[in-house]
């Protein structure tokens, strides 16, 4: 199935949440870990995780979220910059961030639950990093 | 018995009783995080858990504003557009919602103070050993209030007063004359009970109780929470929506 939530078709396939990546054999870090509501996530499609393909242009390790961002080719040679919020530094650190693991010109590939109102920007499921290694957001 | 040799009995006892009493209280200091954690482990859409004890039981017209306000709050979630509250804002949470630890607390104990830090926004909170709670007109109005605590035996006896009126505890409002009373204590070595009551005959047709429970984790260290990057705004229906243009 085809996702079409920023005008564009390419690189955005609906996935269920335990189809595994290309990438199935690298390690799958950090499951365990609380993650506490700092808000609703009523903003979110918690009933659809799409998959996207691109570069990361910026990552913002703060608080109360961390925020990647991740630029998207579409169909017209253009791109479309997706913002990405992730949890608190302190809950990733927990759970086996690193703070330099994501940097810009990294291609990753992202699962994510877009927001509702269509921006592009959605809640990191998961990010596979270049070394292939799958890490929850 | 010589006068001298009675006041040197009596200095000694006293200074027992103070020092005697100080050494034998137990040490609350630690990471503590809630336990049982009423927070979804690994749950990538937690919701808010819901009022501790079933909720308080609110006089009107506070009960009726109170189901008027979960219900806006269900539909602004139905909508997509969840109405922002003062954690959103990464307002401080306030007492007693501080102690809710939604992220791990550390006391920090002396003989003249508790002081809890917690993750959540670098937040602060004194409580202040064997003084007299000043009176309300004394206390400046704050997120945390005022609080003084004093031991009964093994139990830590907190009373709070003077939490700015905007302060909300699950989302339910109080007076300027709300008091909230904590009892800490170990139930084991490592776990912490914290049984809270909070008293506003204004508001509440009742005292509202409620237990929250914690255990110690020595592994884990506290880290730097500076709320600066919120991207949340708020519109004029107190709906959040993010912004996802990049600063």
């Amino acid at each position: 199935m085809v996702e079409d939530f920023d005008g564009s078709s390419v690189n955005l396939h609906m996935r269920s949440r335990y189809i595994p990546f290309a990438s199935i054999a690298a390690a799958v870090l950090a499951l365990a870990g609380p993650v506490h509501a700092h808000h609703s996530f009523a903003m979110f499609d918690k009933n659809r995780l799409v998959t996207v393909q691109g570069k990361v242009s910026k990552v913002e390790w703060t608080n109360p979220h961390v925020y990647i961002f991740v630029d998207v080719p579409d169909a017209k040679g253009g791109k479309t910059q997706y913002a990405l919020e992730c949890n608190s530094p302190n809950v990733l650190m927990r759970t086996g961030w690193k703070p330099t693991m994501l940097k810009a010109g990294d291609a990753v590939t992202v699962g994510l639950y877009p927001l509702r109102n269509g921006q592009p920007g959605g809640l990191l499921d998961t990010v596979t990093l270049p070394d292939g290694r799958k890490i929850k957001g | 018995m010589s006068r001298r040799c009675l006041q040197l009995v009596l200095g000694a006892l006293i200074w027992l009783a103070a020092h005697g009493a100080s050494a034998a209280a137990p040490d609350f200091s630690g990471t503590w995080e809630r336990y049982p954690d009423p927070y979804p482990a690994d749950d990538r859409f937690p919701e808010e858990p819901p009022p501790p004890a079933g909720g308080p039981k609110l006089k009107e017209p506070y009960a009726s504003a109170y189901r008027k306000l979960t219900q806006r709050q269900a539909e602004a979630v139905r909508k997509g557009v969840p109405l922002a509250d003062p954690s959103t804002q990464c307002m401080p949470q306030g007492v007693p919602t501080i102690m809710a630890a939604v992220h791990p607390i550390e006391i920090l104990q002396t003989p003249q103070q508790l002081v809890v830090l917690a993750e959540f926004l670098t937040q602060t909170r004194r409580i202040y050993l064997n003084e007299k709670m000043p009176a309300l007109e004394d206390v400046s109005p704050g997120y945390n209030g005022y609080s003084v605590g004093h031991w009964q035996g093994d139990t830590l006896v907190v009373q709070t007063i003077g939490v700015r009126e905007d302060v909300r505890f699950v989302d339910i409002p109080h007076s300027p004359q709300m008091k909230v009373t904590e009892r800490l204590r170990l139930t084991a070595p490592n776990l912490l009970e914290n049984q809270l009551t909070i008293e506003d005959p204004a508001i509440l047709a009742k005292p509202y109780t409620f237990t929250f429970g914690y255990k110690r984790n020595p592994e884990y260290r506290i880290l730097e929470y500076i709320c600066d990057n919120n991207r949340y705004s708020v519109d004029a229906q107190g709906g959040s929506s993010l912004q996802v243009a990049p600063k």
